[in-house]
């Protein structure tokens, strides 16, 4: 499969009182065309950020320090304007971590997406053919648009507003959409009707998706591939079947997968010990170290790069690659 | 004589409605006892654990604390109920006061139920942080809500309900907001709690790993739309559901393992957006794949099969049996 976008060697910090602050570490990521791709980590690793930068959508005082994103010939990260209003939502769309809840209270849903069509005239010049699309988008995601349209934001109920988000970000016909944590907030019915509803309009639409959670059962559920981030670096990156299977995996993959207790499983849920790091007090070595069963001396020394394992599954941990044969540094 | 019991409540926040909140729900927690409520959002959870706690009054039905209707209850009884029964909220982000600092949030009960002199009050509030695992330091007594992880402010919100050494804790989605890993130690300390203490705890949640892992051993409640439809021993009715409901419930919960995913029957998900209920008849009947014209004129009223476990159906002999225990790998 062809490289849809190709993140190379990015940085994106925030200016702090106390520093500086790299929430996305030299990650270096190519996503494919038409998959759909997970980014997993606890909180605070820098997900959302990565996720952001695809938009070059960083908030004060965050900056791209080093790197690019290269999607369709551009530079996302070094961007004109024009480029940048061209690529947001007509190229690459986003759902929002908690979007179900940022809807204008007082327009009833057929006026939400007013401002949509006002700023990108282009796209639907004849506004029936817009709110036309937009009734074709809520059937998809098994709303009436009947009954939508002419409902206000309070009327819905959390499940259903995050569907509506998910149809209102499809309105330009993106060819890639990405979700912060779009079924974080949900009970267990409405997760699994957006989950559905997501493999559909990928399917249906040909997107590429990114996906942003904490959920491994979700991923699981949904992803082709999988990136997981912890304190700002990616550590690894694989397919549904090595991230979940391949015996090094990194050893902070196997701390997740312990950690989420689960209804079916006898096995009791083991918490990782500590917490993330501090990004602004780092030490030298690897950054999941202290909190590694595995950890060696040497992981306390050097940080690991991401290295390709033979079978494909890539992964930065000193003690998971010295067990496999051939390394190749990560372009 | 139960710790407390809710004995057919029913409620209804507009009395111009034509639905009840909650429709003839009877639940009883004893000493040291734990019993988990699960159901989609809007299902009516928060709102009978508010009742429990006394911060909505039901519009019919009775709370008993200790055998007293609380209803009834004045002076130090009315007292006692109060303090015996807190709540620990859903979003860690809005149940704590901005403006004050941590020392303040936890003072506060000490105060209001005078429980320990002016002089020990400092002492007092640095032992429960240590009791929650938090930095029993002065710096820490003097942070504000917006300068703690979400963690953290969950430990808070749990050392708010301990100071005043309850009986029972409300613990309404106490973990939903936190990570994986931080969410497996705050149950930890609720379980901890318990053992030290004998809490007893109503413990609401929509996460099925999250029940199985706080009340192994102890009851779930399945309610959907103010029915009580099923209750059962925690491994019975998450391994042999009763009710099409929580069969459904737990058919939808995704699970960490692509190829056991891979081998699932898919679960079909049936009227997820109406919620109306059904003038007459079971009040699941709109989503059940297992309905009969009988289901359709006749509530089914909760029943006992083996002893403990009891469902509100008519046909749980038409759920299928697919929901494997799996020791899948990981
Ligand atoms: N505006 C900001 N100013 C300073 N630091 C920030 C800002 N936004 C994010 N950060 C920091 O950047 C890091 C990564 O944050 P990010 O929101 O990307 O994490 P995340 O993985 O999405 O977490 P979550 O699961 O909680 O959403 C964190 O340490 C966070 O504190
Ligand atoms: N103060 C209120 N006034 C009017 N209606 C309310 C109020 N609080 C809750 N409701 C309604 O009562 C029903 C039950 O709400 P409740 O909050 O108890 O559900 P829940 O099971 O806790 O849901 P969730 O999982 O989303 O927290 C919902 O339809 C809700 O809209
Ligand atoms: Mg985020
Ligand atoms: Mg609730």
């Amino acid at each position: 499969m062809e490289d849809f976008i190709h993140i190379k060697n990015l940085t994106v910090s925030f200016r702090t009182a106390r520093g500086l602050l790299r929430a996305v570490d030299q990650v270096t990521l190519r996503l494919r065309s038409g998959e759909i791709f997970a980014l997993v980590g606890e909180s605070g690793c820098g997900k959302s950020t990565l996720a952001y930068s695809l938009l070059n959508l960083i908030p004060e005082p965050g900056f791209f320090e080093t790197g690019g994103i290269v999607f369709q010939g551009i530079d996302i990260v070094q961007a004109k304007y024009r480029e940048l209003r061209n690529l947001r939502g007509k190229l690459i769309s986003m759902v929002f971590q908690a979007s179900m809840n940022s809807f204008n209270p007082v327009l009833r849903f057929k006026n939400q997406v007013d401002h949509i069509f006002d700023a990108h005239p282009e796209v639907w010049p004849k506004r029936s053919e817009g709110y036309a699309y937009f009734s074709e988008l809520l059937t998809l995601v098994r709303l009436s648009p009947d009954q939508v349209l002419k409902s206000f934001p309070h009327e819905l109920s959390g499940g259903m507003k995050q569907r509506v988000a998910i149809a209102i970000s499809l309105l330009l016909r993106p060819t890639m959409l990405i979700l912060d944590e779009p079924t974080t907030a949900l009970d267990v019915l409405n997760q699994r009707l957006v989950l559905d509803i997501l493999r559909d309009l990928h399917s249906r639409l040909g997107l590429t998706v990114v996906f942003v959670t904490h959920d491994l059962g979700v991923v699981a559920d949904i992803a082709d591939r999988v990136g997981v981030m912890y304190a700002g670096k990616l550590v690894d990156v694989g397919t549904l079947e090595q991230v979940f299977y391949d015996p090094a995996r990194h050893p902070y993959v196997t701390g997740l997968l312990h950690a989420a207790p689960s209804a079916f499983q006898a096995v009791r849920a083991r918490p990782i010990p500590g917490s993330v790091p501090n990004l602004l007090e780092l030490q030298p070595g690897c950054r999941f170290a202290p909190r590694c069963d595995l950890a060696e001396s040497m992981c306390r020394v050097s940080e690991p790069e991401l290295v390709v394992h033979s079978s494909g599954h890539v992964v930065s941990c000193h003690v998971m690659s010295r067990m496999e044969a051939k390394e190749v540094m990560v372009q | 004589m139960s710790l407390l019991s809710l004995d057919h409540i029913r409620h209804r926040y507009d009395k111009k409605s034509s639905q009840n909140v909650l429709n003839n729900v009877s639940v009883s927690i004893e000493q040291n006892d734990i019993l988990a409520l699960v159901g989609e959002s809007g299902c009516g959870k928060t709102t009978l654990g508010k009742i429990a706690v006394g911060l909505v009054k039901p519009s019919e039905g009775v709370v008993s604390f200790k055998g007293s209707d609380i209803s009834g209850l004045k002076g130090s009884g009315y007292h006692n109920y109060r303090r015996g029964v807190q709540l620990v909220h859903q979003d860690p982000y809005a149940s704590l006061n901005p403006t004050q600092s941590i020392y303040e949030t936890l003072s506060a009960g000490l105060i209001r139920h005078k429980l320990c002199s002016r002089r020990d009050r400092r002492d007092r509030v640095k032992d429960f942080l240590k009791t929650v695992g938090l930095d029993p330091t002065d710096d820490f007594l003097h942070r504000y809500p917006h300068q703690l992880s979400g963690g953290q402010r969950q430990r808070v919100g749990v050392a708010r309900a301990l100071v005043v050494q309850p009986q029972l804790i409300v613990a309404d989605e106490a973990v939903s907001m936190l990570d994986v890993s931080m969410r497996v130690s705050i149950l930890d300390l609720l379980l901890q709690l318990k053992e030290d203490r004998g809490l007893s705890y109503l413990f609401i949640t929509h996460d099925f790993g999250v029940v199985r892992y706080f009340a192994e051993g102890y009851r779930i409640g399945v309610l959907y739309f103010g029915a009580l439809v099923e209750e059962g021993s925690c491994a019975e009715l998450i391994e042999r559901p009763l009710h099409p409901y929580t069969y459904t419930l737990l058919s939808a919960v995704p699970i960490p393992d692509p190829r056991w995913n891979r081998s699932r029957t898919p679960v079909v998900l049936r009227n997820l957006d109406d919620t109306a209920m059904p003038a007459q008849g079971c009040p699941f009947v709109q989503r059940c794949p297992f309905s009969d014209q009988h289901c359709r004129e006749e509530t089914p009223p909760l029943r006992s099969f083996d002893g403990q476990h009891k469902s509100a159906c008519f046909h749980p002999d038409r759920i299928p049996s697919n929901l494997r225990s799996a020791s899948y790998a990981t």
